[in-house]
């Protein structure tokens, strides 16, 4: 598939976007000079200075609502961002706030995003409350496009439970966001992420990544 | 029903629509915003109440007023909102109105910061409003934990006819766990002939009051309160010990912050380190008095340390609960840091090797 200079991570909170955006960011860094983009104007709350740390060491430029690492709680965007989306020599990975609320913030560059090209992802972990099922996930999709004005390409499975998720739990949210994916007319089988060092065998596309956030519980 | 992956500001809404919440009145405050998103999708599904007040002063009048027709009804707030709604919830105190308030605390005082903190422990415990009056004031530790302590905290309101808080922190509010719901089993529905829910034919006068101009009825009324509280500090104590037997020193902690201490203990037992036992109180009001005092009366122990993420609140209680039998010290962060496992290894290990005050 060819690669759009813009790639978009959209979901409902929970999904597990914001970690995979910071992953794709680290590994389109490897490539070619990469951007994170970060519209969560939904949630400001668990993003923290370690995250940037992590990024930059791994040569990721992120662009983050002013005051969000000072955890004021107000959602301005910034003119840099502005900036970002009208440069052409970069790739950019954008981690849009969540469920359609957060996809709003993605409105006001959208005439840039359609102009350079981009491939709109959208995150789904069956276990969370108001995707529960293919139907859900089709509606919640639906209203991530329309407040977005943009069109999703490519639904992927990260359905969990953390430490108690399951083969089986993965491979019934695979089953359901096929099923979204076919109704959506959009590319099917979908990918199937992992935060986590395993996957089930029978995962077409799979996507392992090593989880980077934690509860205070869990950092020493 | 199986598990789900929920937000804890999630996992309260829907732990509450599952207890048969009738009716949620808010207002929007980091970091507990979801719960009103929440209730604002569920509720008109199932054609409940849901309604964004215009204050946090609105919400909890709204709540008397649900309260008073004897509707199950919550709101919830953070700890500045949860200042501006003392006033009403003194008077739902002494009205004697059952309802459910969740707090997730973050950092003060005024406006503070939008990180988690415990600093409300005072406000919660002591009554921030006016008068003679409790609250039962539950403080879960995981997001399970919040869920079934609020699906009680219904039943609880309603068996003693008092307003009952839910003390989370932003980190509770903000996690996510795998939860498991549909498991209510509510007590026994209590008596609710006193809500005013009309005339019906000759049903007698329902008075929601709490304006007592005689002196002497208003002290009957706060020593009739009063023994319901005698009532509840002998039934609904909960408090969880962890390593407790035989340990070298005590932890309190509630909570977020007994988590981190849990995992420190674990990992000393690991490392052949000192014996470190934890006095988790489920309940902050009524306060487990006798689990501290009985924990620290063991010969083993040295010192009692209570860890919070404030400059000191609930170390009081403690310290009142262990009467000067052994050296009670502190240590806390505070305006929105939490105290890391580190840090509280090195505050145990100072006091078990010093045995410092």
């Amino acid at each position: 598939m060819k690669q759009s200079p813009i790639s978009i991570y959209t979901g409902h909170f929970g999904s597990g976007k914001t970690e995979l955006s910071i992953r794709e960011a680290v590994n389109w860094a490897k490539k070619q000079k990469t951007i994170l983009v970060d519209l969560d104007i939904i949630n400001t709350y668990f993003r923290s200075e370690d995250e940037r740390r992590y990024l930059e060491s791994h040569g990721v430029q992120v662009l983050a609502p002013r005051f969000a690492s000072s955890q004021v709680d107000i959602p301005a965007l910034t003119p840099e961002i502005d900036g970002a989306f009208a440069r052409s020599d970069v790739h950019l990975v954008v981690d849009v706030g969540g469920d359609p609320e957060g996809a709003r913030a993605l409105r006001r560059y959208r005439n840039q995003i359609i102009g350079a090209g981009y491939t709109l992802y959208v995150v789904v972990n069956l276990m969370r409350p108001f995707t529960r099922s293919a139907g859900e996930i089709v509606d919640m999709t639906r209203q991530i496009e329309e407040t977005s004005q943009l069109e999703a390409a490519v639904l992927i499975n990260n359905t969990h439970l953390k430490e108690e998720t399951t083969r089986q739990l993965i491979m019934q949210g695979q089953a359901e966001t096929e099923k979204a994916a076919q109704m959506l007319g959009l590319r099917h089988p979908v990918p199937t992420c992992a935060l986590r060092q395993w996957m089930p065998e029978e995962a077409k596309q799979p996507i392992i990544l090593e989880p980077i956030l934690k509860s205070p519980w869990e950092v020493e | 029903m199986a598990k789900i992956l929920m937000k804890g500001a999630e996992a309260i809404a829907e732990a509450a629509i599952e207890a048969g919440c009738q009716a949620y009145f808010g207002y929007p405050i980091t970091p507990q915003n979801e719960v009103p998103e929440y209730f604002a999708k569920r509720m008109p599904k199932l054609g409940r109440t849901f309604l964004q007040a215009e204050s946090e002063l609105a919400s909890i009048n709204m709540v008397y007023g649900a309260a008073s027709a004897g509707v199950r009804v919550m709101t919830s707030s953070s700890s500045p909102g949860i200042a501006l709604m003392q006033e009403g919830i003194s008077y739902l105190a002494a009205s004697r109105l059952p309802c459910v308030i969740a707090n997730f605390m973050r950092g003060g005082p005024g406006l503070g910061g939008i990180q988690p903190s415990q600093a409300d422990y005072f406000q919660a415990t002591r009554g921030g409003g006016n008068g003679d009056y409790y609250l039962v004031v539950y403080a879960p530790a995981t997001l399970q934990e919040m869920c079934d302590l609020t699906k009680e905290a219904f039943d609880v309101a309603e068996q003693y006819r008092l307003p009952v808080m839910i003390l989370a922190d932003g980190t509770l509010g903000q996690m996510m766990e795998p939860v498991e719901l549909g498991n209510y089993v509510p007590r026994t529905k209590a008596d609710m002939t006193w809500a005013a829910t009309g005339f019906q034919g000759g049903k007698p006068r329902s008075i929601i009051n709490s304006l007592y101009i005689q002196p002497e009825e208003l002290e009957e009324r706060c020593l009739a309160m009063f023994d319901t509280y005698r009532e509840i500090q002998a039934h609904e104590i909960r408090v969880e010990e962890f390593h407790v037997e035989g340990a070298q020193l005590i932890v309190g902690a509630y909570g977020t912050m007994a988590r981190i201490v849990k995992s420190v203990i674990m990992q000393l037992d690991q490392a052949g380190g000192p014996k470190v036992g934890l006095v988790r109180p489920i309940t902050l009001w009524p306060f487990p008095q006798e689990a501290f005092a009985k924990a620290a009366a063991q010969e083993s122990v040295q010192a009692v340390l209570s860890v919070e993420m404030s400059m000191g609140q609930m170390v009081e209680d403690i310290r009142l609960a262990v009467n000067g039998r052994k050296p009670v010290s502190f240590f806390g962060r505070t305006g929105g840091m939490i105290p890391t496992a580190k840090e509280v290894r090195e505050q145990i290990l100072a006091l078990c090797n010093g045995g410092k005050e």
